[in-house]
């Protein structure tokens, strides 16, 4: 399917993933390899286990079979710990998540303090870059709940971001917000991926697909059920259940349509 | 536990001391659980009432019998009140014979303590249920008593049933308190029996299961109580998510 | 019937010296309770095989049975138990006041454990998302993620059980241990003056507890202000988004 890309260039590649809640499966064969600089959109009505999928990325779920790899960038290891994975994925959630008891600055020094090892300078500093880059450094010294919805979630990215991770993970993060501010959002993750970052974001936001991402992926049921460049996903589908699942999204997003 | 068989100076065995201390802690439990029960909802609606004097005094009443530990209410009920009152009801009291003595100051004790606590509970029960009850009732026409008994208290009592378990649980406990004033109840009857046997282990070992088997006993029939109270469709428990 | 200030006036030296007690061991088995009892909500948090099961059958245990049982059984049994531990096989003679200390500590963890716990588990399921999505190791996660925000959102119903427990230390007069309560009812039956000191000692013990009322309320307060899921929760009912 990608062989244009050579494997040397693979961040993440997903084999034979299926997962189960008790009886129930939810994910059921799941093939998929994300090369460096890809950014990658998966879309699916909900149920249809693609947020599951995401959360199988960086262990927050426990998968009954498959595998998962994740290559450092930098290094150009694989990875198998979990530790290790989640030291290169980062992770932006639809409730964002961010730790209310601390500042946002705080917020963002945590980790690279603690799990990289840090000193607190150097993290400081690079918290206050990245927090720059998403424009909220005006807040830096404010709490989460002081800010609106789309700020926290953009403090959200930044944390994320200060890990320098080698793929950043987006669950449904526009999802939660007031429709005011989820261009914000959109425009920040927009600005990430022309700077290069890969990432693999779910979402209902079409005209996002359609502006950045360089695969669609619709999942439905438990699979992939198409898998393709924007243009063809929209204009093109192959699939009925494609055609079907846009008809419904796209009454909600006529703009998506124009791209 | 062959301690229990044995006999001790006057006849009888060990065995029947701790039972017999096991009826003391239950009568008392029992009694104190009546009055405590009684009192405490009606302190804990009067908290809730729009009369501003009846929510004074509730209000009084339960920081009072809340903020005086147990063991200073039961030595007032035993020791101070025979002082405090005319002389005649005084010496009446002072004379009464030696297990009942104990008992009816322990009951006052246990019962106005353990009122206050669920006082608290039922208020909290009675405030977590939406304005609308109350004006609902009112445009309906129903007095102010009749909204209590008929429509805020069933609701509040569904609540705070897990509460009110844990306070029955508190007061089966607290029954040891009596101790400090001469009723021979189950904990008291294990420091008799270590006292005369020696048998610390064995002594203190049977009153701790027996206590546990109370427990026991009162986590089935508050389960069972839930199960036949539950209104279909009401909310007792909110836990969204996980 | 006269009430004769001037014996509890007098008295007041040692009454003093029976409060600071009570005040010890209320510090010690609070700020002991919390730690250890903290300990053991994580652990029975974290699922840890084995260790969460004991937890849960200590706790279960501690909050069964009466406190003056509890007492009776440390007392007469710890100094058996360390006799039976060192060589001469001796019982050790403790002393009630470090065995009180041990027992008040032990007891209360069990409280403070099953307060935390409901804490833990109150905290938004996304938090513990979040710090693992970052890579934060377990102990940094409850440690500066987790504890702080329990501790906050708790604050109260651990205050009301200090101020239970400041009442319960009145119970060491089984082990004629001298705290508060212990010295008043001393003079009380040494010098037949019952109603000035056992009045007395109800009216401190009143004030005491009322401001430690006070103090949990200020607290229950001010947590109204602070949530700040207040507005995430009206946007997804907004969205009409159920949580997964």
């Amino acid at each position: 399917m990608d062989d244009e890309f050579s494997t040397r260039n693979e961040i993440l590649r997903i084999e034979g993933l299926e997962q189960s809640y008790g009886a129930l499966p939810v994910l059921k064969g799941i093939d998929l390899r994300v090369n460096k600089g890809e950014r990658i959109v998966i879309c699916g009505p909900s149920g249809s286990g693609k947020s599951t999928l995401i959360r199988c990325i960086n262990g927050l779920e426990i998968f009954k079979s498959g595998t998962i790899r994740v290559k450092d960038a930098h290094s150009g290891e694989h990875l198998a710990l979990l530790k290790d994975i989640r030291r290169e994925v980062g992770m932006v959630f639809q409730s964002f998540n961010l730790f209310p008891h601390l500042s946002v600055l705080e917020n963002c020094m945590l980790a690279p303090i603690k799990v990289r090892g840090e000193k607190k300078a150097e993290a400081r500093e690079r918290s206050l870059y990245f927090l720059q880059k998403v424009r909220v450094l005006d807040q830096a010294q404010k709490y989460p709940g002081q800010l609106s919805g789309g700020q926290q979630q953009r403090v959200a990215i930044a944390r994320a971001l200060c890990m320098q991770p080698s793929i950043m993970l987006f669950d449904e993060p526009t999802s939660a917000l007031d429709p005011e501010v989820v261009q914000e959002v959109l425009a920040t993750m927009v600005g990430l991926a022309k700077e290069g970052m890969t990432m693999i974001c779910v979402t209902h936001e079409m005209g996002f697909a359609r502006e950045v991402a360089d695969r669609v992926i619709l999942i439905d049921g438990g699979k992939i059920v198409e898998e393709a460049a924007p243009a063809q996903f929209f204009d093109m589908p192959r699939h009925e259940r494609t055609r079907a699942f846009l008809g419904r999204v796209l009454r909600g997003h006529p703009e998506a349509a124009r791209g | 536990m062959q301690v229990l068989f044995d006999q001790t100076a006057e006849g009888g065995t060990y065995f029947g001391w701790l039972m017999s201390g096991f009826c003391w802690t239950l009568l008392l439990w029992f009694v104190s659980g009546v009055l405590a029960f009684a009192i405490g909802i009606t302190v804990g609606a009067g908290r809730t009432v729009r009369h501003l004097p009846l929510r004074i005094t509730a209000r009084v009443y339960v920081q009072v019998f809340r903020n005086v530990p147990l063991l200073v209410q039961v030595f007032l009920w035993y020791f101070v009140l025979p002082e405090v009152i005319p002389t005649a009801w005084g010496n009446s009291v002072k004379q009464m014979a030696p297990p009942w003595a104990s008992f009816y100051p322990a009951v006052a004790g246990l019962s106005l303590y353990t009122a206050s606590r669920i006082a608290e509970q039922v208020r909290a029960g009675i405030n977590s249920l939406s304005d609308g009850q109350k004006k609902a009732a009112d445009a309906l026409g129903l007095t102010a008593f009749q909204t209590y008994m008929l429509i805020l208290l069933p609701q509040a009592l569904r609540i705070t049933i897990p509460t009110l378990t844990s306070e029955a649980l508190g007061l089966l406990k607290n029954t040891s308190v009596a101790l400090t004033i001469g009723l021979l109840e189950i904990t008291a009857r294990a420091e008799q029996i270590n006292e005369f046997t020696f048998r610390t282990f064995d002594a203190f070992a049977s009153a701790t299961v027996l206590y546990l088997l109370i427990a026991l006993v009162l986590h089935q029939i508050a389960f069972q109580v839930e199960r036949i109270l539950r209104i279909p469709g009401m909310n007792q428990n909110n836990t969204f998510g996980k | 019937m006269s009430f004769d200030f001037a014996a509890v006036v007098s008295a007041t030296p040692y009454l003093m010296q029976g409060l600071l007690f009570s005040v010890e061991l209320t510090l010690v088995a609070m700020i002991g309770g919390m730690l250890l009892g903290t300990f053991m909500a994580i652990i029975r948090h974290m699922g840890v095989p084995v260790a969460a099961e004991a937890i849960r059958a200590y706790v279960t245990l501690m909050r069964s049975i009466p406190l003056i049982l509890v007492l009776f059984w440390f007392f007469f049994l710890v100094p058996l138990l360390l006799g039976h531990l060192t060589p001469a096989g001796r019982s050790i003679p403790l002393g009630p006041k470090f065995t009180a200390f041990i027992t008040f500590t032990l007891f209360e963890s069990a409280y403070y454990a099953e307060i935390v716990r409901a804490g833990l588990k109150a905290i938004d399921k996304g938090q513990y998302e979040g710090a693992k999505a970052l890579g934060l190791s377990n102990s940094t996660m409850y440690w500066s993620v987790v504890v702080p925000q329990v501790l906050q959102v708790t604050a109260p119903i651990i205050v009301s059980q200090t101020i239970i427990l400041f009442q319960d230390t009145a119970l060491v007069y089984v082990l004629s241990l001298t705290d508060f309560f212990g010295a008043a009812a001393k003079i009380a039956q040494r010098d037949s003056k019952l109603v000035e000191f056992y009045s007395t000692v109800a009216v401190v013990y009143l004030l005491i507890c009322s401001m430690g009322s006070e103090l949990s309320e200020r607290f229950r307060k001010k947590q109204g202000y602070r949530s700040p899921r207040g507005r995430l929760e009206r946007a997804k009912r907004m969205f009409g988004l159920a949580r997964p």
